[in-house]
């Protein structure tokens, strides 16, 4: 991080602000440009057509191209005056732990839905997902998830009547 | 006139049967819950009823969607008083005013205020969408496919200017999306786009899984990650409610400015809930007479913007169900629960379902009544329920989210796609995209190509049809200022950090 005074340019300069790249312009870019890359190699496989008659390439190419265009300005554009709150905010570790029981919660569910039947799957997604607090004690998890399964049976299945393996 | 008197008996007959109310009701309800709730917004709540309501009718199911919209704002103005914390975007500005009040024991007439200024707002609204859809809807069957294109481009450039972000990457989640909504077989010639190979993408991304995954997980994520270790207010007594005449005073002239400002930035697109209620609270502090009073708990500093951000949530739905073209990614959600009951968006939407259309407009009013009951005699319960531990909840929106995906096509594909658009929002917000703007590009985007093929093909290729049109060159026009608008700030912003709204909050 290079810490340097932007006084000349600013009439009133906020000693408190730093100019600086910002890595989410230049990691955000960066990817977006892959992305837009990506597509476009995809899109290229349909055909453009005309303007008159437009190919089913036609639109996704365009946008490819303004995808990966924009996605270098993005990159181009990530000096900015930030706040030193700003800086301490990004070096503050990350907790890992919410998006990983989130997200392995909704993998559970797909694992399981088409073996275990509609109760065990959403029971046991209900508890993984608990997990992602830290301060939870295994009885009240026990009975969140039994509410949690014996509401969804009887919303979706019984009230809503979808055609679901209810047990194994 | 009379026509408007049959208007709105067809709409009463549609909304007042058992049913209507009933779904009305779960609509307000739902709608002051995630209000209330700090962590969950009316976006997420809106995407996980989504799939629940294609079991509905129709009107029913835009009924119940719109409930869960426009109660969060009355909902979500009571965190904001008595949490410091706003449940909504817009009600952030309720705390300036609303959390002294509560500081000084006035938490129940700050309440109070509050839900009457909400009622008087969302009621001004209503006339507004009453009065004008008629007119409007004329005048856009007018509109031809040039017209179309402009006014949807102009729609997603000023919908993304309402994020905190700089244009280029609003401009970049905007253009993502319309990418996305490319996905699946082209309307013209059948060929798969994107599919790679699969079936399950041929009819295109599952509007619930990208909603869901691009605001419900993420939302619960940041939620669990800040904890819940607000400070809760324990009782409001309903005598505690009355306010004195005074207040009363004070409160007549803030309301009616803040409605008539929420009406007009309500039906722009792209300006919304929260300009509407900042600049209703700048206007008041400028007329006030001792302007000093402001954020020390002066009752004007409620019932301006209260009025206004409930009048722009109303009026929001003009152009959304006049043109069909949304304004925010919450409207845009709105159109998407339109489509996939199959009924095309747009001005023909009061001719061909003048039942539908009527019933929805007629429904806010029974639902603003409702809301007036919820937040008034029962604001206990609300108060209460900010008691329940955000770690009970959380798990069974998981499991409600999970089925609630499944149900649509009863295919598990689309719950692995729920995962992979949790992962993109959460990423998003950890490089700082307001992932609404991506919504927005989605479902508008297969309708702009569409609009785009029809314009170049009945001008024979020739681009110059979006400038001879007089209406596509207005709107075109309008999109060079606001992008040149949008441009200017972000320049002055570099240097005048830092942002006055949460980031990637869900006015929207």
């Amino acid at each position: 991080m290079i810490a340097e005074q932007d006084g000349a340019k600013n009439p009133r300069p906020d000693p408190q602000l730093v100019m600086r790249w910002d890595r989410t312009h230049l990691i955000g870019g960066a990817i977006q440009s892959l992305i837009g890359l990506g597509a476009l190699y995809v899109a290229s496989g349909y055909s453009f057509g005309s303007s008159v008659q437009m190919g089913p390439g036609y639109f996704p190419r365009i946008l490819s191209v303004i995808f990966v265009v924009l996605g270098l300005i993005t990159m181009a554009t990530g000096r900015r005056a930030v706040l030193p709150s700003e800086i301490a905010a990004e070096r503050r570790p990350l907790n890992w732990r919410p998006p990983l029981f989130i997200f392995g919660s909704i993998l559970l569910f797909l694992l399981l839905i088409d073996r275990a039947g509609f109760v065990v799957t959403i029971f046991a997604v209900t508890v993984f997902a608990r997990l992602a607090d830290r301060n939870v004690s295994w009885k009240s998890t026990l009975v969140v998830a039994a509410v949690t399964t014996a509401l969804n049976v009887l919303i979706f299945i019984l009230g809503l009547g979808m055609p679901l393996k209810v047990w194994w | 006139m009379e026509n408007l008197i049959s208007n709105l008996a067809t709409g009463f007959a549609t909304s007042m049967t058992p049913a209507a109310l009933m779904y009305c009701f779960a609509g307000v309800f739902l709608g002051t819950f995630t209000g209330v709730l700090p962590g969950i917004g009316a976006m997420a709540a809106i995407s996980m009823m989504l799939p629940v309501t294609f079991y509905l009718e129709p009107t029913h199911a835009l009924v119940m969607l719109a409930g869960i919209f426009y109660g969060a704002e009355y909902g979500g103005s009571t965190a904001a008083i008595l949490l410091n914390l706003p449940g909504t975007t817009s009600s952030a500005v309720t705390c300036l005013d609303g959390n002294p009040m509560a500081r000084q024991g006035r938490a129940g007439v700050a309440l109070l205020v509050c839900a009457l200024s909400s009622f008087v707002g969302g009621s001004i609204g209503i006339v507004a969408i009453t009065l004008l859809s008629g007119v409007i809807s004329q005048f856009a069957l007018a509109f031809g496919p040039a017209d179309y294109f402009s006014a949807m481009l102009l729609g997603l450039i000023a919908a993304s200017s309402m994020t905190e972000d700089p244009p280029v990457k609003s401009a970049s989640t905007i253009v993502l999306g319309l990418l996305l909504g490319t996905v699946g077989a082209d309307v013209e010639t059948g060929i798969a786009r994107f599919t790679f190979g699969s079936i399950s993408l041929y009819d295109g991304l599952s509007i619930v899984a990208i909603a869901m995954g691009l605001f419900g997980l993420p939302e619960i994520i940041s939620a669990i990650q800040q904890g819940d270790g607000y400070v809760r207010q324990s009782r409001v007594t309903l005598r505690s409610m009355v306010p004195t005449r005074e207040d009363v005073r004070r409160s007549v002239g803030p309301t009616l400015r803040g409605s008539g400002l929420g009406v007009f930035f309500g039906a722009l697109p792209g300006t919304g809930l929260s300009v509407a209620s900042f600049l209703s609270y700048a206007l008041e502090k400028r007329v006030a007479r001792d302007p000093s009073r402001f954020g020390k708990g002066a009752v004007e500093g409620i019932a301006g913007p209260e009025s206004a951000n409930n009048a722009a949530a109303q009026a929001s739905f003009i152009p959304t169900l006049t043109l069909g073209i949304p304004g925010s990614a919450t409207m845009a959600l709105m159109l998407g629960a339109l489509m996939i009951h199959g009924i095309a968006p747009g001005p023909g939407l009061i001719r061909d379902h003048p039942q539908m259309f009527w019933g929805l407009i007629t429904s806010f009013w029974v639902g603003n009544l409702l809301l007036l009951v919820l937040n008034i005699p029962m604001v206990g319960v609300w108060v209460r329920l900010l008691q329940i531990p955000f770690s009970y909840m959380f798990p069974a929106v998981i499991g409600f989210v999970c089925v609630g995906v499944l149900s649509v096509m009863f295919n598990s594909f689309d719950v692995g796609l729920l995962l992979v658009a949790g992962i993109l929002g959460f990423a998003m917000r950890a490089l700082q995209y307001s992932p609404a703007p991506l919504l927005l590009g989605f479902i508008l985007g297969p309708l702009m190509e569409e609009n785009l093929r029809r314009a170049l093909v009945l001008s024979r290729g020739d681009f110059s049809v979006f400038v001879t049109q007089p209406i596509s060159l207005g709107m075109l026009v309008a999109t060079l200022l606001v992008m040149g608008l949008m441009v200017v700030t972000t320049i002055r912003r570099r240097r005048h950090q830092p942002p006055l709204l949460p980031v990637g909050e869900e006015e929207f």
